[in-house]
């Protein structure tokens, strides 16, 4: 006979939920004397719970402060009153059952992360258009996405507008991305394209076409691969295949994968032909503290390669190295040749000083170039009061480009910041010297940042003497030259070079830059401002207008690079979204040419959340049901329910709806609120095809309330009373005040208050069930009384022989003694009581108060 | 929620001292510890009376001898905790409608016998009565020992129209270390419907003594058949008895 959970209902004031009744429950036979409690039922403070106890007459607890509780008709009531520990006792007609409760305090009020699941179906379509390119791209892009598999479907076209030159071969249409994808936990299947990301000394970071396969720990991948996008339909000219293999073995935090990948065509593109096998080893501390990857192989030529993480809340270290000597078996563009090693430490801290160390060195042995840059920077940030903060550094560098010698520079930062939460200020100064000009120069920058309401402001003033420029010598191609003046591909210091080449190395390999020189210009300055509205509004408008200036003075010529931007983004509904931007470029080189252009760019993208179908029409339904659970389940006829608001059903006699003939994906199934009813279900559910929905509504409710008072109108909290009807039994618990309120359909019930849900002290047995009819609209007040039960008694000593009375003098109340001069009386209001003892003529009295509340009061003796 | 009160006759003789005007608090300290332990609790005396109200602080040992409580002066058992005891003043004199505080430290020994003491003020100015008055605080001491009681059966006095009906059931500490023991009970009718809910009052109950769980119900019952579940509760443990009575 142990009890079991059932659903909380939703008709019970307060916060309910179901819990896990432990084998902490004891059953008792009469006569059984004792139960060793090992487990307990644990609740939150004002939780209710019901409980089925099958044959529970009755119930109650030990400390009603800590939880008051009532059983009826097999079904246990507690509710959680105080913090603490009690025991509860429910009672069968031969058995109690013993449950030990403990509630708990309420945890700490969380903010609940009011974040709506993104649906994981979609279909997105963009568009854009730039000018200065004449290339219009269009994209689609479809998944659907569940918890165990997902699909994609990704396309990419680019069309030329402008007249090709004569000779241009290339097509004017190209499919610079393409994929379809399936994927589960397990297993993953792409045809076209895929990024791999494999190793350092295989691919990291190449977009293969072909076709890729993965199951479990094993990756196969065949297909070609090419810098150049746009050159082709479907494959370019300067493509190279590539053939890869690899199996990953894991082992709790670690793992061993061996790899073949295998490069079989004629270098196109830079790269090396021929084939790398390595094995790489991964190693990742179980709270992420610590992570390890570490590869060597083989491609024709010894390589190897180690990164290595370390990081907790205060301080993050990261080593990356890798040597692969030239002739080393690679794709070309896939990243510049050469042994390079970076080291970065930071060191975080709240309070005073934070610290950042890094380093680079790299011997870079790719296309034309081969260079040696080594790099060293420290920087230390200390936190002043008013948020101020200092900053002090230096960088030091070599940079060797073959066959000229090494030049040597030194940087030494130092400045002031203000980071205030609207507004923001940084002013530095620098000093920097390079060993080519054997002297330095001053420099600085000075940046602000402000922000009032959708305003938004920043801009920054660099200048600097004797600076040292390292730059890319491009091919005589405009268009070229101002996208990567747009990407901030400008290397203005060695250390800038490092990381270009390692990011672009295509370039050089693709053949648009000559090679790399370093300039040493007596001043150069930038300043750059950039102005945006972006109000906080549904549809995410921005409005942006930037502008960035370069002036760089040598020796022989002064070059002038403005460019300025305007654009401007707004969503439209939940779906579309569009952009504009107006952009404006120069470049003016004093004794030779100025060149400026102008270019506009618009982009639009729809997104919505389903995609097409891919199965046949017909095959596919949605259907559902409509009931009142608060009837009994009784189907709801007549109910309007709309499919993704362009379809509608009428629910039948059992409540059923059907839509036949829908498309793949998520779709929107509402139905329309029946009259005089509501929802107690959502009424907009999302579902798939195949899908069954399930909505419940109720019919419109009038409010039933009122009051538990004793004798002297105080209000008696946790009584239990139950309105029945024919269909339903709705259950409601006072209040600390004595108050109760539910909400009926109209209707005939019968009230019911549950005599074992009083609490202590108290007398209901003069309360019965009575008839209730509730009308629609018409609001129902109910009074409930059961007075206080108050008692005084004592006991009048007495010999033999003697005759004893007793009385209450103020209400001339004669109470019975009996032979051994015991008296009580019941039933008494609250007030101050004269109590007469009388013994063979003598009397005697005692005052005695009497609470408003229940009691008992004893010992109310009388001598002899 | 209003509960249902007792209101009895008051004070145990080692229960919150109380009388006219007079207040002391805490009235009872339950502690937990280990030998060796010392701690310091703060008593606090109120005078409401027109008099000012001298008192003489003494500590001594509550043993239990055949179940029942007994104060022994201070060091006449063997590991008396009174012995230790050290108050901030050994006298105090509280004036008319003020509140004066004592500190008393006290250190527990190595080898206890016992595991309450009480602090008794004990008067020494004479009241209008010409008696003199004495209230006390109860400092219990719980160690890691054995936690064991044992109540008996339920024991009914069928209401007459001169008495309430009475429930007691009998509660041994068979146990080492003090005890906290509460109960409620239950009466059905003959149809197994409650009829009415009571709470037993709580004992406190020190190692070896013995006491009565009890209540009266203040509400007449009519003639018939009636059973009566009690469950009474003590380390998070319980136990219930049943028993049945009639009602002529």
């Amino acid at each position: 006979m142990l009890p079991s959970l059932v659903d909380s209902h939703g008709d019970v004031p307060g916060p309910v939920r179901a819990v896990t009744l432990a084998a902490a429950i004891t059953v008792f036979t009469a006569g059984t004397s004792r139960a060793d409690v090992e487990d307990t039922m644990v609740l939150e403070l004002r939780e209710e719970i019901r409980v089925n106890v099958p044959g529970a007459t009755g119930a109650f607890s030990v400390d009603p402060t800590v939880a008051e509780v009532s059983a009826e008709s097999g079904r246990l009531l507690v509710i959680a009153r105080g913090v603490g520990t009690t025991t509860i006792s429910v009672i069968t007609a031969t058995d109690v059952v013993v449950i030990p409760l403990r509630v708990a305090p309420l945890p700490p009020h969380d903010v609940v992360a009011q974040t709506q699941a993104a649906s994981r179906t979609w279909t997105l379509w963009q568009s854009n258009y730039e000018s200065s390119s004449a290339r219009l791209m269009n994209s689609v892009e479809m998944v659907d996405g569940g918890e165990q598999r997902t699909w994609r479907a990704y396309a990419l076209n680019a069309l030329e507008l402008a007249e090709r030159p004569a000779g241009d071969r290339d097509e004017r249409s190209s499919m610079p991305a393409l994929a379809l994808e399936w994927r589960t936990p397990q297993a993953e299947l792409v045809a076209f394209d895929k990024l791999i990301e494999h190793s350092a000394l295989t691919l990291d970071g190449m977009t293969v076409r072909g076709g890729h396969v993965r199951v479990g720990g094993l990756d196969l991948h065949a297909g070609v691969t090419s810098p150049v996008l746009y050159q082709d339909v479907f494959l370019s000219t300067r493509r190279e295949t590539v053939l890869g293999a690899s199996y990953e073995v894991v082992r709790g935090s670690s793992s061993l994968t061996p790899s073949v990948y295998g490069y079989p065509s004629a270098p196109q593109t830079g790269g090396t032909r021929g084939a790398v096998g390595s094995l790489m080893y991964r190693y990742r501390s179980p709270e992420d503290h610590l992570q390890l990857r570490s590869e060597l192989g083989w491609g024709g030529e010894l390589g190897a390669a180690a990164d290595l993480t370390y990081q907790d809340s205060t301080q993050r270290a990261w080593i990356n190295a890798r040597h692969e000597p030239r002739g080393f078996a690679a794709i070309g563009g896939n990243r510049p040749l050469g042994s390079i090693i970076d080291a970065v430490w930071t060191r975080e801290s709240q309070k005073l000083l934070d610290i950042n160390l890094a380093g680079t060195a790299a011997h870079y042995q790719t296309g034309p170039i081969d260079q040696d840059v080594a790099t060293t920077t420290a920087e230390l940030r200390f936190r002043l009061p008013r948020r101020l903060v200092a900053s002090a550094g230096a960088s030091v560098g070599r940079f060797r480009s073959e066959p000229a010698d090494a030049i040597y520079s030194i940087s030494a930062p130092a400045g002031l910041h203000y980071e205030g939460k609207q507004f923001g200020m940084s002013a530095i100064y620098r000093y920097q010297a390079n060993s080519a000009r054997n002297r330095g120069g001053h420099g600085g920058r000075l940046a602000i940042r402000g922000t009032r309401d959708a305003l938004r402001l920043s801009g920054f003033v660099d200048v600097q003497q004797e600076a040292a420029t390292v730059e890319l010598i491009l091919k005589d191609q405009p268009v070229l030259a101002k996208l990567l003046n747009d990407l901030g591909l400008t290397a203005s210091t060695p250390d800038d070079l490092a990381r270009l080449l390692r990011e672009n190395s295509a370039l050089a390999q693709l053949g648009y830059a000559d090679s790399a020189t370093l300039n040493f210009n007596p001043w150069r300055a930038q300043a750059n401002a950039e102005l945006a509205w972006m109000p906080n509004d549904a549809a995410k408008r921005q409005l942006r207008l930037r502008v960035l200036l370069d002036r760089t003075q040598t020796v022989g010529k002064q070059q002038d690079t403005l460019s300025a931007g305007l654009s401007y983004q707004q969503r439209f509904g939940s779906a579309i979204e569009a952009s504009a931007q107006l952009s404006w470029w120069a470049r003016d080189e004093l004794m030779t040419a100025r060149t400026d252009t102008w270019s506009i760019a618009a982009a639009l993208s729809v997104r919505i959340d389903r995609v097409p179908s891919l199965r046949a029409r017909g095959s596919r339904v949605i259907d559902g049901v409509i009931v009142d659970p608060n009837d009994g389940q009784t189907p709801v006829a007549g109910v309007t329910v709309r499919l993704d608001g362009t379809r509608a059903a009428v629910t039948d006699r059992a409540g059923h709806f059907s839509f036949a003939d829908v498309e793949g994906g998520d779709h929107d199934v509402a139905a329309d609120a029946p009259a005089n009813s509501y929802f107690v279900s959502p009424q907009r559910v999302t579902t798939r095809a195949g899908g069954s929905v399930q909505f419940h509504v109720a019919r419109l409710h009038t409010s039933v309330s009122g009051t538990f008072r004793d004798d002297v109108g105080a209000g008696i909290m946790g009584v239990t009373i139950v309105f029945r009807s024919s269909t339903m039994s709705v259950p409601v618990t006072t209040d600390s005040n004595g108050a109760f309120r539910v909400a009926l359909p109209a209707g005939d019930y019968v009230v019911e208050p549950q005599l074992a849900s009083f609490p202590m002290g108290y007398d209901a047995s003069a309360l019965a069930a009575s008839p209730l009819r509730v009308l629609a609209d018409s609001p129902v007040r109910l009074r409930f009384r059961a007075p206080a039960l108050r008692s005084l008694a004592g006991t009048i000593h007495v010999v033999a022989g003697q005759t004893a009375t007793i009385k209450i003098v103020e209400n001339g109340l004669v109470g019975v003694v009996d032979d051994q001069g015991r008296y009580v009386f019941r039933d008494l209001a609250p007030d101050r009581y004269t109590v007469e003892a009388t013994i063979d003529g003598r009397h005697m009295r005692r005052v005695v108060d009497v609470p408003a509340g229940p009691a008992s009061i004893r010992e109310i003796d009388f001598p002899r | 929620m209003k509960r249902f009160a007792i209101v009895a006759a008051i004070m145990l003789s080692a229960g919150a001292a109380a009388a006219d005007g007079l207040s002391l608090s805490p009235a009872v300290v339950p502690l937990g510890g280990k030998p060796g332990q010392s701690t310091q609790q703060r008593l606090s005396l109120s005078n409401t009376t027109s008099q000012a109200l001298g008192f003489k602080l003494v500590a001594e040992d509550v043993v239990v001898k055949d179940g029942e409580r007994v104060f022994v002066a201070a060091g006449d058992e063997r590991g008396s905790i009174a012995a230790t005891a050290v108050f901030s003043q050994s006298t105090i004199t509280v004036p008319p409608h003020e509140q004066r505080s004592v500190d008393v430290t006290i250190t527990l020994p190595a080898k206890m016998t016992n595991r309450a003491i009480v602090v008794l003020f004990q008067g020494t100015t004479r009241i209008n009565t010409g008696a003199t008055v004495a209230l006390g605080s109860l400092i219990t001491f719980e160690l890691a020992g054995r936690l064991s009681i044992s109540p008996g059966e339920l024991h009914i006095q069928v209401p007459t129209a001169s008495t309430n009906a009475l429930f007691t059931i009998p509660i041994a500490n068979d146990g080492t270390e003090p005890a906290v023991v509460r109960g409620a009970a239950a009466i059905l009718d003959d149809k197994g419907v409650i009829v009415g809910k009571i709470a037993l009052e709580q004992r406190r109950l020190l190692p070896g003594e013995r006491n009565v769980l009890r209540s009266d119900y203040p509400r007449t019952l009519a003639s018939g058949s009636y059973r009566v579940v009690a469950t009474v509760e003590c380390f998070h443990r319980s136990w219930t008895r049943m028993a049945t009575f009639q009602v002529p």
